[in-house]
């Protein structure tokens, strides 16, 4: 039995997930960032109204 | 610690950690998710207010990823009866690419994510809702009742009718009467439906030993019951229209959808025998969804043409 507990074919597998994780935390963050803008200027147009 | 001899620590490391993807999202059972976006959707137009864009489409995305989760756990939790019965065998967890307990980490998470951003970010109600839903399908529907009781469709059912009313709170901040109706509508239609699938695939579930109706009270009372639910129906869908949240355009195409729907299911119980027995049975399946989808798509598009409520052009 090999030592490597995964070979080339689960690494590639592997790869691709861990890019799939990266692009779905890439739109996280600028998905947050664009919630946190909406409610601090939806915060600012109340306040100004009253 | 224990030692943990090398060989059996590395194959149990090669054993998981195999799943692509797509395997990961076959996990969210994408077929019921798109339902539940689109009743999600419904619930969003119909709800008196307006939200954000923006946040319109972040809660929809909370209330996918919730719906998501749940598949996953179910199929967690449901992966020794899923091995048996063919449609769901080839699901990724009996087939070994993702192990069981990979499966309720990744639900687990997406479960606790979708509710903390829909209660972050939207409000309070609707996030008390999503985690509901979720505890609803995951905890009363896959561990309880659908082992338990050949009622487990009409009570489990409720899960898949909750998402227009947590969108519908997304919006109001509040459980109105119109998203009760919402709600209602799915929840009456889910027992027909998923029955009419169970009339034709009985043999799976019997074997899997899940107890649905027809391999535990009989094909007949199935049929009589198909037929029972679905005339309770159609009184139940007319509701969102008496309460002011459609319009005639609503009324007269749930009226004519009905009617179809009412042909399919007599034809349920007509037909007992053989093929035009099965036959029947996967019509009304097929017409079940398109049912669902055409009376709910009803409400955006008199939203979008602008047809006043019921209620402000009755006399």
């Amino acid at each position: 039995m090999s030592n490597m507990p995964f070979d080339t074919k689960d690494m590639a597998r592997r790869r691709k997930r861990s890019i799939v994780m990266a692009v779905i935390l890439a739109v996280l963050i600028v998905l947050f960032f664009a919630i946190t803008i909406v409610r601090l200027s939806g915060n600012a147009a109340t306040m100004a109204g009253s | 610690m224990r030692d943990i001899p090398l060989e059996i620590s590395s194959q149990n490391l090669a054993q998981g950690g195999q799943g692509t993807a797509g395997d990961y999202f076959a996990l969210l059972k994408p077929r019921v998710m798109s339902l539940v976006i689109f009743t999600a959707i419904v619930g969003l137009v119909a709800a008196p207010g307006t939200l954000h864009p923006l946040l319109a489409l972040v809660a929809l995305l909370a209330i996918a990823v919730g719906a998501g989760a749940s598949g996953a756990l179910n199929m967690w939790y449901d992966a020794d009866i899923d091995a048996i019965m063919r449609r769901t065998r080839s699901r990724p967890v009996p087939r070994g690419a993702i192990l069981p307990g990979e499966a309720l980490g990744f639900g687990a998470t997406l479960a606790a994510g979708s509710v903390l951003v829909l209660g972050l970010t939207i409000n309070l109600v609707a996030a008390a809702l999503l985690a509901f839903t979720i505890f609803f399908y995951v905890v009363i529907y896959t561990m309880w009742l659908k082992r338990w009781t050949p009622q487990n469709i009409v009570i489990g059912g409720a899960a898949g009718a909750f998402p227009p009313m947590i969108s519908w709170a997304a919006v109001t901040g509040t459980i109105d009467p119109g998203a009760i109706s919402l709600f209602l509508i799915i929840f009456m239609w889910t027992p027909p439906h998923f029955w009419a699938l169970a009339l034709w695939r009985e043999t799976d579930f019997a074997a899997a030993g899940v107890p649905m109706l027809p391999n535990v009270a009989g094909r007949d009372e199935t049929r009589k019951q198909i037929l029972i639910y679905s005339i309770l129906l159609v009184p139940i869908a007319f509701i969102p229209a008496l309460l002011g949240v459609c319009g005639v355009v609503y009324v007269i195409g749930t009226a004519i959808l009905s009617a179809m729907f009412l042909y399919y299911a007599i034809n349920v119980y007509r037909r007992r025998q053989g093929e035009a027995a099965d036959k029947a049975c996967k019509k009304l399946f097929a017409f079940s969804i398109s049912w669902l989808f055409m009376v709910f798509a009803l409400i955006p598009v008199e939203r979008v043409i602008g047809i006043p409520s019921f209620t402000s052009v009755l006399p």
